[in-house]
C-alpha cells in the first residue's frame, strides 16, 4: 500500500485543528451559560487566532498576485487560506475576505485577553467555528485514507 | 431536564470512546516499555508524545461528557475525539517494526551519520516491502493545536526513515538512505525555523541566540506566469476565458478566481519546495558518499523510471542525475571524474548522455496545464539550484567525500577486498573507517572487478557474498566507534 505522506500530514494537521476548534466551541458554550473562560481555555483561542492570521496572509498574497505582485509565500498561509475557504464562501456579511478574517482574529484576540464579546458576535463566531470544524474533519479524514500514490519524500518518482 | 433517546445514544458514544482511550493508553505504555528495553530512544520519545496527546483527548472527552449543549453539537465534539484517536492509531502504526539501532549495525551507522549532521536528533528506522526509500518528518506544529506548549518537551522534527526489504535489500542500495538523511537535514531546518518564528511572536526578553537561516532562499513564483496557469485552469474548468488585464475584482467570479489562484499557487509552491528538497537530498548524498551514491541512484532508479518524467514531488531522474553531475564537478569535491576507474566512469557518463538526450526529446505532457505547471516549477527551481548546491556542500562540512579520499580508499582497500575478501577495516593506529569509504570500495568491487572476486561463484552469489562482507565491515566499524566512544 503506497501513501501520499505529505497529504496525510496536512490531513493530520486538519484533524488537530478540528480538535482545537471543538475545545474552543465547548468553552464558548460555557460562556453562553454565564461562565467565564478558564486559564487552560485561552490557548484554544490563541491557536485559532494564529490560524486566522495565517489565512489572512494567504488571502493578501493571492490578492497581491492577482494584481501582478510577485512575492514569497509560505505554504502554511496557502493551506490555511484553503481551509478557511468554505467559511469565506458561506459568510453572511458583505465584508471582503481579508476584512472577514481580520474580524475573526479580533474576536479570538479579545477572548484570549478576557474581554467581553457581544452576544451576537459570539454566536456568529460559534457558527464560523462549527463550519470550520466540519470542513477540517472532512478534509482531515479524507487525507488519512491511503491512496495509491507514492510518498512525497520517497526517493522514487511516479508517472504524473 | 428530560433525557431523550439521542441523549442516551450520545452518552453511550462517550462511554465507548472512554474504553478506546483506556485501550490505547495500555498499548502505548507497552510500546514505550518495549522501545526503552531495546534502546530505541526515537521510538520511545514519539510514543510518549502520543501518550500526551491521548491524555489531552481524555481531558476533552471528560469535558464533553458533562457539557450542556445541544445533543448534535455534543456528538460532533465526541466525534472530534474519535477522529483524534484514529489519528493516534495512524501515528502508532509508523512505529510498528521499528529497528533499534543497537540491534542493527547498518541502522546504527546511519543514525550516527544523522547525529553528525543534525546533532541531538534521532530517527525511527524500519524496513518495508516497497520499491522505495522514504522519510516521514513530523513537526511540533502538527501537535501544537492539541497539546499547546507541551510540544517543547520533545526534540523536533520527529523522523521516520524507511528502507526496503526483499529485492533492494543490499547495503550498496541502502546508500540511498543518505538521500533520506538529506531530507532529515531539511526537515530539521524547517523545525528550527518554525521554532524561531514562534519565538519572535512571543513577548519576552530579547535573546542572543544566533539567527537560523533557511537552507536556501524561499522560491518566488513569477505572478505573471502563475496567472497564465490559473487562467488556463479556469478554461479547463469550463468557465468563459477571462481577460488577463481585467480580472474580476468583486462577486462570485472573483472569489472563485482567488480560490483557484490559491489552489494553483499552493500546488506550484509545494512542487517547487519538493523538487528543491529532492535536489538538496541528492546533493547531500553525493557530498557524503561521492560516486557510490550516484551509482546506487543509477542502479535503483534507472531500471524503473522514465528518464525525463517528473512528478509533483520529484524532478525527472534525468534532471536529478544532471544535477548530481554538477555537484561532482564542484571544486570542493576535487577531480572526481578524473579519479573514477574506467567502468564506473563509463556507467556514470553513459547515463548522463542518455539523460541529456531524454531531456532534449521530452514529449508533450498529458495536458497543457500540466506542461505549464512543470515548466513553471522548473523555472522556479532553476533559479535556486546554485543555492541548493552550496547548501549541500556547506551542510556536509567535514564529512565531504572528496576525490582525494576516494582515490586513497581505492588504493588502500580495493585490492584486499577483491583478491582476499577482506573488507575495508581499520588497522591498528588508523582512525575509524567511514561508511563512505566502505561503500565506495564496495561499489568499486561490484562495478569494476566483480569477475576477479570469488571467480568460483556466479554473479548472483558473488554480489551476495560481497554484500555480506560490506555488512561485516560496517559492523566492525560500528563496534569500534561505539567502543571508542565509551569514556
Amino acid at each position: 500500500m503506497l501513501r501520499d505522506d505529505r497529504r496525510m500530514q496536512e490531513g493530520a494537521r486538519d484533524l488537530a485543528i478540528a480538535f482545537n476548534i471543538g475545545r474552543a466551541e465547548e468553552a464558548l458554550s460555557r460562556i453562553n451559560l454565564g461562565a467565564t473562560l478558564r486559564e487552560q481555555d485561552l490557548r484554544f483561542f490563541q491557536q485559532l487566532g494564529n490560524l486566522f492570521g495565517e489565512a489572512l496572509r494567504g488571502v493578501q498574497w493571492v490578492e497581491g498576485t492577482l494584481s501582478g505582485t510577485s512575492s514569497p509565500v509560505a505554504s502554511e498561509s496557502l493551506t490555511a487560506f484553503q481551509l478557511l475557504l468554505p467559511v469565506l464562501e458561506v459568510r453572511t456579511t458583505n465584508e471582503s475576505p481579508a476584512d472577514f478574517l481580520s474580524s475573526l482574529i479580533s474576536v479570538s484576540t479579545s477572548l484570549v485577553e478576557g474581554k467581553q464579546i457581544p452576544d451576537d458576535e459570539r454566536v456568529a463566531f460559534s457558527t464560523v467555528l462549527k463550519a470550520l470544524s466540519i470542513a477540517a474533519v472532512r478534509q482531515g479524514m479524507d487525507s488519512l485514507e491511503p491512496k495509491t500514490t507514492p510518498s512525497s519524500f520517497s526517493i522514487l518518482p511516479k508517472v504524473q | 431536564m428530560t433525557t431523550t433517546d439521542a441523549d442516551v445514544a450520545v452518552k453511550e458514544t462517550g462511554e465507548r470512546l472512554s474504553l478506546w482511550v483506556h485501550s490505547l493508553r495500555t498499548e502505548l505504555d507497552s510500546a514505550i516499555e518495549r522501545f526503552d528495553r531495546g534502546g530505541d530512544t526515537a521510538a520511545s520519545s514519539f510514543a510518549s508524545l502520543l501518550v500526551e496527546v491521548l491524555e489531552e483527548h481524555r481531558a476533552a472527552l471528560d469535558q464533553y461528557k458533562v457539557a450542556s449543549a445541544p445533543v448534535d453539537d455534543r456528538l460532533r465534539w465526541l466525534q472530534l475525539v474519535g477522529s483524534g484517536l484514529a489519528l493516534i492509531v495512524f501515528y502508532l502504526e509508523r512505529l510498528d517494526g521499528a529497528i533499534a539501532p543497537r540491534l542493527s549495525p547498518l541502522v546504527s551507522a546511519f543514525e550516527n551519520l544523522l547525529h553528525q549532521l543534525v546533532p541531538g536528533n534521532s530517527s525511527v528506522f524500519r524496513q518495508f516491502r516497497e520499491f522505495n526509500y522514504e522519510l516521514n518528518p513530523i513537526y511540533a506544529d502538527d501537535f501544537r493545536q492539541q497539546i499547546g506548549d507541551a510540544v517543547e518537551r520533545y526534540s523536533w522534527p520527529s523522523l521516520l526513515i524507511k528502507f526496503p526489504i526483499g529485492l533492494l535489500d543490499s547495503p550498496r542500495n541502502h546508500i540511498l538512505v543518505a538521500h533520506e538523511i538529506g531530507h532529515a537535514v531539511a526537515a530539521a531546518n524547517v523545525a528550527d525555523l518554525q521554532q524561531q518564528a514562534l519565538k519572535t511572536t512571543k513577548v519576552g526578553p530579547p535573546t542572543t541566540t544566533k539567527t537560523i537561516d533557511a537552507l536556501w532562499p524561499q522560491p518566488i513564483i513569477p505572478s505573471d506566469k502563475l496567472i497564465d496557469l490559473v487562467l488556463a485552469r479556469w478554461v479547463d474548468a469550463g468557465f468563459k476565458p477571462l481577460d488577463k488585464k481585467a480580472l474580476p475584482k468583486t462577486g462570485t467570479e472573483s472569489l472563485i478566481l482567488a480560490q483557484m489562484t490559491g489552489s494553483v499557487a499552493k500546488a506550484v509552491r509545494r512542487m517547487s519546495e519538493s523538487w528543491l528538497e529532492e535536489l538538496f537530498s541528492d546533493a547531500l548524498g553525493v557530498c557524503l558518499f561521492g560516486p557510490a551514491f550516484v551509482l546506487a541512484f543509477i542502479d535503483v532508479l534507472m531500471p524503473v523510471s522514465g528518464l525525463a518524467q517528473p512528478d509533483r514531488d520529484h524532478p525527472s531522474p534525468a534532471a536529478r542525475l544532471l544535477f548530481m553531475e554538477s555537484l561532482l564537478n564542484q571544486p570542493e569535491l576535487g577531480d572526481m571524474f578524473g579519479q573514477m576507474p574506467p567502468k564506473m566512469k563509463a556507467r556514470v557518463l553513459g547515463m548522463l548522455v542518455l539523460s541529456k538526450s531524454a531531456m532534449a526529446a521530452t514529449g508533450p505532457s498529458p495536458s497543457k496545464t500540466m506542461e505549464m505547471t512543470n515548466a513553471l516549477v522548473s523555472e522556479v527551481v532553476e533559479a535556486r539550484s546554485d543555492d541548493v548546491r552550496k547548501a549541500a556542500i556547506l551542510r556536509a562540512g567535514s564529512l565531504l567525500y572528496t576525490s582525494d579520499i576516494f582515490a586513497s580508499d581505492l588504493k588502500k582497500h580495493a585490492n584486499m577486498l577483491v583478491e582476499y575478501g577482506v573488507p575495508p577495516v581499520s588497522t591498528h593506529g588508523d582512525g575509524l573507517i567511514s561508511l563512505a569509504s566502505i561503500f565506495n570500495v564496495a561499489q568499486f568491487a561490484a562495478m569494476e572487478q566483480i569477475e576477479r572476486f570469488r571467480p568460483d561463484k556466479d554473479r548472483f552469489e558473488r554480489e551476495a557474498l560481497l554484500d555480506n562482507l560490506v555488512l561485516k565491515a560496517v559492523e566492525l566499524s560500528e563496534v569500534q566507534r561505539r567502543w571508542e566512544s565509551v569514556p
